[in-house]
């Protein structure tokens, strides 16, 4: 035997299998990376991943022919990402250590958007986004991972004061629904955007056009310029809905279908902020692991979409001038913007 | 070879209407009725049939063009909202630079408001969906692949306008003019001036179409 070569232990298939999802769950990884890890071989590792792939509990997340990618089903990152470790560490035991106080103070368990909004606060008074993150996302700002109870971990070391913060923290956010949790969230200077596309969805929702026309100038101007590739989607967005408003007679047809693009443009734009937020969170020798996952996830977002928005672009485009209220007459500024 | 050519669109002349090529200032001015030559282009433009652009038109000048001055007031609002807004000069042309300093000039002088500052970004909005629909339901033809625009020919017109979106307008024109016998319209008299370098695009193999200034 070669002095180099490990030596393997015996395992069974059930503790190898184990074992890869043990690994996973920490991130994603390639067959041979795995392999090193539980001190397998490569073909058995390889054997074993398509056994967890049957039974569901194993996602192949990047499919290139020599260099496949696996992630767990129950990573609690979402998108698979392969964040550092110590933050899936500090993230899980932060949000375990605040459910078990919630439960003791309130004899109830929190519900999970409300345990996240609680736990965003907590960091930002405490000034821990270094190693709990903080990330925006569909429906505001939320740490890197999901949480479940029955994933077991470390607890989170409190400093002196800290636990009566949580406490605060706790009788505040006991009397609120998961929106209310939400809106108060919002309505941080920093999360302007999101306080604008609450009342957007409101106003569509209510039909209210003469605020909606407001709105959508409101969310223009508030765009976070840092969210470039979902950029033109939300243009060709405000473009077709500012339209549809001005169109004369039978609009809703069309403003229902534009609510529908609404909601699938604010998916896009808020998967591309959590992949800009959580890129600090990635160690430097998964970034191009990082790279490859978002580009997989946007990139196929943002064509779907597309392709829904172009459609409704081309409807507005082909309304005749009579259908649709619009004059020749330019405010000076604008025509000598556009002379040449 | 220049007889050659000359003999192909002499007889496109004779078999077929020629097409009208026309610059995106043309299509632009024809909705603003402030311009000068508001009523001479939408005269000539409901007498034209066969009404051609190019690819690169619709696909990218027209868009980026829009896309920019879109931005430019989305930059001055956000100045508008919160003086401190550092304004991102970097996707801006010069002239639109100057715009952006004369709307930040007004802003602070209480001249501009949020709401007329909405109305202006909601003209070019508007303007943009003329644009569109002028080009989904008039325009005849959209000629040349952006990726067969030639790269010699755009090298040497950039030469007389330095502006490389202008140059592959002409370049497609230019292209398109050797099938299709055409007349190009502009309003534009200081980019489309082909005649200084009329003999290099013809050394390239190239006839020049007529430019025609509708001013």
């Amino acid at each position: 035997m070669n002095i180099n070569n490990k030596i393997k232990e015996r395992k069974t298939p059930e503790e190898i299998k184990e074992a890869i999802i043990l690994e996973l769950n920490n991130g994603p990884k390639g067959a041979s990376e795995i392999a090193e890890k539980i001190n397998s071989n490569w073909i058995t590792t390889e054997k074993f991943l398509n056994e967890l792939m049957i039974e569901k509990k194993v996602i192949e997340i990047i499919s290139a022919s020599k260099s496949k990618v696996y992630g767990s089903a129950s990573d609690l990152s979402f998108f698979y990402l392969p964040l550092s470790e110590e933050i899936r560490k500090r993230t899980l035991s932060l949000l375990s250590t605040l459910n078990e106080i919630w439960k003791k103070e309130t004899n109830t368990t929190p519900q999970k958007t409300i345990l996240q909004k609680l736990a965003v606060e907590f960091v930002e008074k405490n000034n821990l986004q270094n190693e709990v993150p903080i990330l925006r996302f569909h429906y505001g700002q939320t740490l890197a991972l999901r949480f479940e109870e029955y994933r077991t971990t470390d607890v989170y070391p409190l400093k002196d004061g800290q636990k009566n913060e949580i406490r605060e923290l706790i009788t505040e956010y006991k009397g609120y629904s998961a929106k209310e949790s939400k809106l108060k969230q919002y309505k941080k200077p920093s999360m302007v955007f999101y306080k604008i596309k609450e009342e957007t969805i409101n106003n569509f929702c209510l039909e209210k056009e003469e605020y909606l026309k407001k709105d959508l100038f409101n969310l223009f101007a508030n765009y976070p310029s840092e969210l470039s590739a979902s950029f033109k989607l939300f243009d060709k967005l405000m473009y077709c809905a500012i339209n549809i408003l001005n169109i004369k007679d039978n609009k809703n047809e069309y403003l229902s279908n534009i609510r529908g693009a609404f909601f699938l443009v604010w998916d896009c734009l808020t998967t591309e902020a959590y992949f800009y937020d959580v890129e600090k969170a990635i160690s430097p020798e998964k970034k191009d692991l990082f790279v490859q996952i978002k580009s997989n996830y946007l990139n196929s977002k943002i064509t779907n979409v597309s392709e829904f928005i172009e459609e409704i672009e081309n409807e507005i485009n082909n309304l005749e001038p009579e259908e649709i209220n619009a004059s020749d007459n330019l405010s000076d500024f604008v025509h000598e913007l556009f002379s040449e | 070879m220049h007889l050659i050519i000359s003999q192909t669109l002499y007889m496109n002349y004779l078999v077929n209407k020629m097409d009208d090529f026309i610059d995106t200032c043309v299509i632009i001015a024809s909705f603003d009725n402030k311009d000068k030559y508001y009523e001479i282009i939408n005269i000539f433009l409901e007498g034209t049939e066969r009404l051609v652009i190019s690819i690169y038109q619709e696909k990218e000048e027209i868009p980026n063009l829009f896309l920019r001055r879109q931005k430019l007031f989305m930059e001055v609002i956000k100045f508008l909202q919160n003086s401190d807004y550092p304004i991102d000069y970097s996707d801006f042309t010069e002239r639109e630079k100057i715009s952006i300093k004369k709307l930040l000039t007004r802003i602070t002088l209480k001249q501009e408001s949020e709401e007329s500052l909405n109305k202006m970004l909601e003209e070019v909005i508007t303007l943009r969906r003329k644009v569109f629909h002028f080009i989904q339901k008039k325009v005849f033809k959209k000629v040349i692949p952006i990726v067969d625009i030639k790269g010699d020919l755009v090298s040497i017109i950039k030469r007389i306008n330095q502006n490389k979106s202008d140059a592959k307008i002409i370049a497609s024109a230019v292209q398109e003019h050797q099938t299709n016998n055409l007349i190009a319209f502009t309003l534009d008299k200081n980019d489309w001036k082909l005649n200084s370098i009329r003999e290099k695009i013809e050394n390239l193999g190239y006839e020049c179409p007529e430019v025609r200034f509708l001013r």
